[in-house]
């Protein structure tokens, strides 16, 4: 079942004649349930603000068109506060109140840095039971025995004591666990990380991803991964997609798209990844 | 064989962490712990570590930008005592740095040209400084005439290469590069290795490169230092170190590395 169907996205700043070239060009690509993409490329290729188009949380002056549809899942049982609108809809130009709705409830989303992400000023335990508790309706109490269970699920030591904690007393990777916490807390059907391993340690890297991957395949939730880091990518999608000035250049399986690349830049990106990743062989850059 | 250019021995330096009690003594955070440390001539070493493993402290250490507890930095012999500008202009003169985010590290202000030149003035450099600048951005693949213009006119790489471009203007013998491609692009990154291993292998340049990037160290380092927690935790030969690791936090940085798929 297709839960994400993108067609045409189109990202500008500004409008009329003399405004700039669009910085997500005609992208389009789709998203099964429990699938996991990967959306790849470099500094100002778009790929992040492809990831806030789809969230409807684009900076102030930016615009999009096209089309984004979302297949909200009937998720039988589940009370809803702000009740949303069930199955395939348009995300693009839909009411805040809608949208605001379906973000930490059917779209879950970790953020890079997450000291940033979080709030300085309340305890990481009410941060991950916020989402409950607006979406949900969970108390105070039920809540807080929520973030214990997801505190614990995400690897957090000590969980009952953690919960009481500030974003500060915590180090990088625990803190990402957290944003990953209140990422997962209302079971979103669709997850989109952004980065979400780029400000941390190569062993925190590899214990965050192993965890992400994990409960992204125990949840069934699909999983939109924007990364620069083919090896990253490589290791935690099964299909990737290559942006490059807005545009998606090619999409594939990500064994097909590393070995067989069909764009010259997909190519080169490669062939670059290769001379500087870890491969336990010295390899040489350039003829 | 070449000598010893520059040599850490016994370096330790501890920082006082914010009191938690009013009476009780004052607890220190023990950054750097005994750290021994050579360079050779034309050798390329890079110093890995992970964050808090005490990178920064021994980079400000070996700059003789700070002071440490016990222990002495030598540049051939001399020690490397941190005090006013002048008392170190010899050292500088010898050991540049490049550090990670060009963009921070140039005013913004200030025409490229004339920040290039500026450890020409400041160090005192003999000779035509328009000269030397024409000459260095050249050598770092970027045009003479540019230095006309501002930092914000450049791309990322670009500006990574001008500031290898101010470091290896006063002809130093060790450049020392704090993590210096972490903030670029992947393709942009392979190409300042390349530039980096040219001037090693063209100028007889000494490097050490200190860095969280395993790959980056594997391409351009001939020896390695695995610092964790403040010590050294490996050191030697980078084929040896990196393909034989005897420690366990080495292999266990090893295995977190992600891989592409052959």
């Amino acid at each position: 079942m297709t839960l994400l169907e993108i067609e045409d996205l189109t990202v500008r700043f500004g409008a009329g004649p003399g405004a700039p070239a669009p910085v997500v060009d005609r992208v389009g690509f789709s998203l099964g349930a429990g699938e996991r993409l990967g959306l790849i490329g470099e500094s100002g290729s778009g790929k992040s603000l492809t990831a806030l188009a789809i969230a409807g949380l684009l900076p102030p002056g930016a615009t999009a068109t096209g089309s984004v549809r979302l297949s909200v899942p009937l998720n039988a049982g589940i009370r809803r506060v702000r009740p949303v609108p069930i199955g395939p809809q348009e995300l693009l130009g839909q009411r805040e109140r809608i949208l605001a709705g379906l973000r930490g409830d059917v779209i879950g989303f970790v953020f890079q840095e997450p000291l940033t992400a979080l709030n300085p000023m309340m305890r990481v335990g009410a941060q991950i039971g916020e989402p409950l508790r607006i979406h949900r309706g969970h108390s105070r109490r039920a809540a807080r025995a929520a973030a214990v269970e997801l505190a614990a699920r995400v690897g957090l030591p000590d969980p009952e004591r953690i919960v009481r904690a500030y974003p500060h007393q915590l180090s990088g990777g625990q803190r990402q666990r957290v944003g990953i916490a209140v990422a997962l807390a209302c079971r979103p059907a669709l997850i989109i990380a952004d980065e979400p391993t780029t400000a941390l340690d190569v062993t925190v890297q590899a214990e965050i991803l192993r965890l992400l991957s994990g409960l992204v395949h125990e949840e069934g939730s699909a999983l939109l991964f924007i990364s620069h880091d083919l090896a990253v990518v490589a290791q935690t999608c099964e299909r990737v997609a290559v942006m490059r000035g807005g545009r998606i250049l090619e999409e594939g399986p990500t064994l097909d798209v590393l070995r067989d690349p069909r764009e010259p830049y997909t190519g080169e990106l490669v062939a670059a990844a290769r001379a500087t990743a870890w491969t336990g062989v010295r390899q040489e850059i350039g003829p | 064989m070449s000598g010893p250019l520059l040599e850490a021995t016994g370096l330790h330096r501890s920082y006082p962490l914010p009191r938690t009690s009013v009476t009780g003594p004052r607890s220190h955070r023990h950054a750097v712990r005994g750290v021994d440390l050579v360079l050779t001539e034309g050798s390329a070493l890079g110093v890995v570590g992970e964050s808090g493993a005490g990178k920064s402290t021994l980079l400000r250490l070996l700059l003789g930008l700070d002071r440490p507890d016990r222990g002495s930095v030598r540049y051939r012999g001399r020690e490397v005592r941190p005090g006013s500008p002048a008392t170190l202009r010899w050292f500088r003169r010898e050991v540049q740095v490049v550090l990670q985010d060009p963009m921070s590290s140039l005013d913004p202000r200030m025409r490229i040209g004339r920040a290039v030149a500026q450890p020409l003035r400041s160090l005192g450099v003999p000779g035509d400084h328009g000269a030397r600048v024409a000459e260095v951005l050249a050598a770092v693949g970027l045009e003479p005439e540019m230095g006309g213009r501002y930092p914000h006119e450049f791309s990322g790489g670009q500006r990574q290469r001008i500031a290898i471009a101010r470091a290896l203007a006063p002809r130093p013998k060790v450049l020392v590069g704090d993590e210096p491609v972490s903030a670029l692009d992947v393709s942009v990154r392979a190409r300042i290795l390349d530039l980096l291993a040219g001037f090693v292998t063209t100028e007889g340049l000494s490097l050490i490169i200190v860095s969280h990037d395993l790959g980056v160290v594997r391409h351009l380092c001939d020896q390695v230092l695995i610092l964790h927690d403040g010590t050294v935790a490996e050191r030697g030969p980078a084929a040896g170190v990196l393909d034989r690791p005897a420690h366990p936090y080495t292999r266990r940085l090893l295995d977190a590395v992600p891989r592409l798929p052959v």
